[in-house]
Order: structure tokens, then sequence, then C-alpha cells
């Protein structure tokens, strides 16, 4: 059964090519959303296996969106995306419970499928 | 004289204090050494019994004649009242004047009452507070002129963080997207050529959209019609992508240096945005023009006026900055109701070859 994904990110662009990239994977992409708010909307209504988000939303930071959703037992694998060179500190990342912290640039050779799939499979 | 009365003399004929003596009808029948020498005398006969006013108190500072019955350092002979003053002026026997700090009290005299007099020759104090007056509104202006230099170097560092984030939040992230779709495309294109041309196409887009970005905001920094045509032809530009109707007029017979030329074409490009932004105006025009020394800018409007440098807000401050910035001096008249004229003078030097 596929894994169903989230694509949360401000910019329209992105958000189409992401969904592109995410489907060639085999993913299912289940809605794209541009705010931190829409996300827990989105979250709530569709519970996705995965959540691919980009750090600079327009109401949150992204790492706060990570911490809200999860926290939750079952909650989403979390892969935090951004245009920007600088990656969070390992700790800091950690602690957040974000899966993985990977550059769009390297989204396409990224190993999508083992990050968002449940932890522990 | 008895001892007591000889060192009474003595202490006047010794102090450094000026003091004389006038009789009921404004005679002097004594004046100290002191007296005597501040008012460039050799001798206290020169001045027994000539009138005080008319020899040494006659004219004001400007030369201008001062008649007796105005002067305040008499009365006490009069209304036997002390009376004293900052504001008077003497002229020595040579014709030159100084001013002098006085006190002038009741005194009996063989005739009635006169008055004794103190005076003291304040040149170098007033010399003194004209200097500490220059010298603090030396320290405003120096305050002032760090403080428009202040804006202007906030003002460029505010710019630069807008064009950062211009550039990250637009090129930047179309890029991004061209990058992400090539290399989806380069993934599918043996195996699903229809999908990869449509990726193409899409990157296509995305990097077209990139270019127009990257267009606009190297305008706002610094126009390519600025640098290749220069100042009249760009402000043209403005003119013509103006929301209102601009007329420009003027010509340069040579190109100025960059920094004139820059800050001139910004000049007139926020004077129109402040004359969009406030002036609901129906016609605004730009007029160039340049002589010898100075460039000169007028930005014109048939808005509503009543425009101030001090009025937050209106724009026109950083406008001053920007000119001053060059040494040059804007001049605003913006009577309400009648349209506002912003005009620019900026030195250039003369024409070269």
């Amino acid at each position: 059964m596929p894994l169903t994904v989230l694509v949360v990110d401000d910019d329209a662009g992105f958000r189409r090519v992401a969904r592109r990239l995410l489907t060639v994977r085999g993913f299912v992409v289940v809605d794209d959303v541009a705010t931190g708010e829409a996300a827990f909307e989105a979250v709530r209504r569709h519970r996705p296996d995965g959540v691919l988000l980009d750090v600079n939303l327009p109401d949150r930071d992204g790492l706060s969106v990570t911490r809200a959703l999860a926290g939750r037992a079952g909650g989403p694998s979390i892969v935090l995306t951004s245009m920007d060179a600088f990656r969070y500190p390992e700790a800091v990342l950690a602690a957040s419970g974000a899966r993985a912290f990977v550059a769009k640039e390297r989204l396409v050779e990224a190993d999508l499928l083992q990050l968002f799939s449940p932890a522990g499979t | 004289m008895t001892s007591a009365a000889q060192f009474l003399a003595r202490i006047l004929d010794g102090a450094p204090q000026p003091v004389w003596v006038v009789d009921e009808e404004g005679l002097i029948v004594f004046s100290n050494p002191a007296a005597v020498e501040a008012l460039g005398y050799d001798d206290s006969s020169e001045l027994y019994r000539r009138p005080s006013h008319d020899t040494v108190h006659y004219q004001r500072a400007d030369g201008s004649p001062y008649p007796q019955d105005e002067c305040p350092m008499l009365t006490p002979s009069r209304t036997g009242e002390t009376v004293h003053g900052e504001d008077e002026w003497f002229t020595r026997r040579d014709g030159s004047m100084f001013p002098i700090a006085w006190w002038s009290a009741p005194i009996a005299v063989a005739g009635g009452t006169g008055a004794v007099l103190a005076f003291s020759d304040i040149s170098e104090r007033r010399a003194a507070e004209q200097a500490v007056r220059e010298r603090d509104a030396a320290e405003i202006r120096a305050a002032e002129s760090r403080a428009a230099q202040r804006r202007v170097v906030e003002n460029s560092a505010a710019l630069r963080r807008q064009v950062a984030r211009d550039l990250h939040d637009g090129a930047q992230q179309r890029l991004v997207t061209v990058l992400i779709s090539l290399q989806l495309a380069r993934e599918e294109v043996e195996v699903d050529p229809v999908g990869a041309g449509r990726l193409l196409d899409d990157a296509a887009g995305q990097a077209q959209a990139a270019i127009d970005e990257l267009r606009e905001l190297a305008s706002g920094l610094h126009p390519p019609v600025l640098a290749h045509r220069g100042l009249v032809e760009a402000v043209e530009d403005l003119a013509a992508r103006a929301v209102l109707p601009v007329v420009v007029s003027g010509w340069l017979p040579r190109r100025l240096p960059e920094a004139v030329e820059t800050n001139a074409y910004f000049f007139v490009a926020e004077a129109l945005t402040n004359v969009v932004k406030h002036a609901r105006a129906a016609h605004a025009t730009v007029t160039i023009g340049v002589d010898d020394r100075t460039l000169s800018v007028e930005v014109r409007d048939d808005g509503i006026g009543g425009a101030g440098v001090d009025r937050s807000g209106s724009g026109l401050a950083g406008l001053a900055d920007r000119v001053g910035a060059l040494g040059g001096r804007m001049d605003v008249a913006s009577p309400q109701g009648r349209g506002t004229t912003v005009r620019a003078e900026i030195p250039v030097g003369p024409a070269r070859g």
C-alpha cells in the first residue's frame, strides 16, 4: 500500500514540482498546503504517513510545526527541507522529532522511501 | 584729609574697578584712574566737569545717536533708586566703543543728588558668550550631519536586506524549482518522454520568471538604461512607467559623474513615488539642467501640497539626506492645495576637456 505524504511549502512552484517528485517515487500526495496552520488541519484530516515540510513558513517556523506534529504517537515522519544551505545541528533536529533534513536541491537524489517509511521498517 | 578719608581715596585710586561720580546736572565730578584708563584718557582732568552722557554715552553700538533722556544710567539722581544693567556701550576718547556692565546709585553732591557709577568693560565676556553660541551651533550642525549620515547608512542596509529577501524568495526559489524539474526530467526522459517534456516546459517557465525577477531587481539597484544612456533617458523611462502622466524636460550636454547621475535618478524615482503615494496629483513634471557647477533636478506635481520635511512618512527627509550626502541642497515648496515642487541642486565639477 503506497505511503501517503503531505507537502507544506509557501511557494506554489515548489509544491507542484515536489508533488511530481513524490508521485514518481511512488507516494500518494494527499494534499499540498502553504502554511503551518493549514498543515495542522491537513494532518488532522488525512493522517498522512509523511510530511515534507519547508522550514521557512510565513506563519510559523518549521521546527515548531515539527514539534507539534511529531509529538503525538503514530504521528507522521517529518522530513524538513529548505532552499538555504545551513542545516540544523543534529541535536536540534533529533529533539524536534523530525526524521531528517534534506536540502531542496538534494531531494531528487535522496532516498525518500526510506525517510518517509514508519520508523523501524 | 583724615587718614580714614585718605584710605578711602587710596582704595578708589588703586581699585581696578572703574568708578565715577556725576552731579545733579550729569557733569563728571570725580573719576578714578581705572575709569580714566578704561575710557582711553590720560588724566581725570580731561573728564572733569564734562557731561558724562555726551562725552562717553552719546551713541548706541551701531553708531546711531543716543538721546540723554533715554539713558537709564543717570536716573538715580532723580529717582533715588539704584539701577544696574548690561547692555550699554561707552565710547572711548579715540572713538572706539566697548560694551559695559554697570551699577548706578544715588549720591549726595554739593548741588543735590548725583549718581555714583561703577562700570566694567565686558568685551571679553561677550566674546566668550559668542564663542559658546557658535560652538553650540557647530555642535548642533555636526550632530545633524551625523544623524543624516546614519540615516543614509541605515537606508542602504535596509535596501540590502530587502534585495537579499527578494533574491531569496524570488529568483532563488525559481531556480531551485528549475533544478528539481530538470533532475526529474533527466530521470524520466527515456521511460516517459512526454512526462519529461512537461517537466521541461515547467522548468522553462520557472527560468523565465527568475530572469524577469532578476531584471527587475537589478533595475531597482541600478537600471541599465542609466548606465548606458544617461540620466535624462533613464528619467524618461521612469516617467513612461509611472502611473500618472509625467513630462520630462531639459537635457544634459555631457555625462556627469556616476554617483551624481545615480543619486539624481533615485531622487526622481523616490520623488515620483511620493507624488503617487501622497500628492493625489493629476500630472507631474521633471526638469533637468546643468550649468558649470550645478546639476538641478526639479519634480513638480499639481496635487494637494502641504508636504513638509519634518512630517514623518512624507518621504521628503530621505530625499534631503540623499541630496545632502552629495553636498547638494534641496528646496521644497508645497503650499496647501497648490501642488508640490521639490528641487535638488547638486554640485558637479566643471566640464572637463
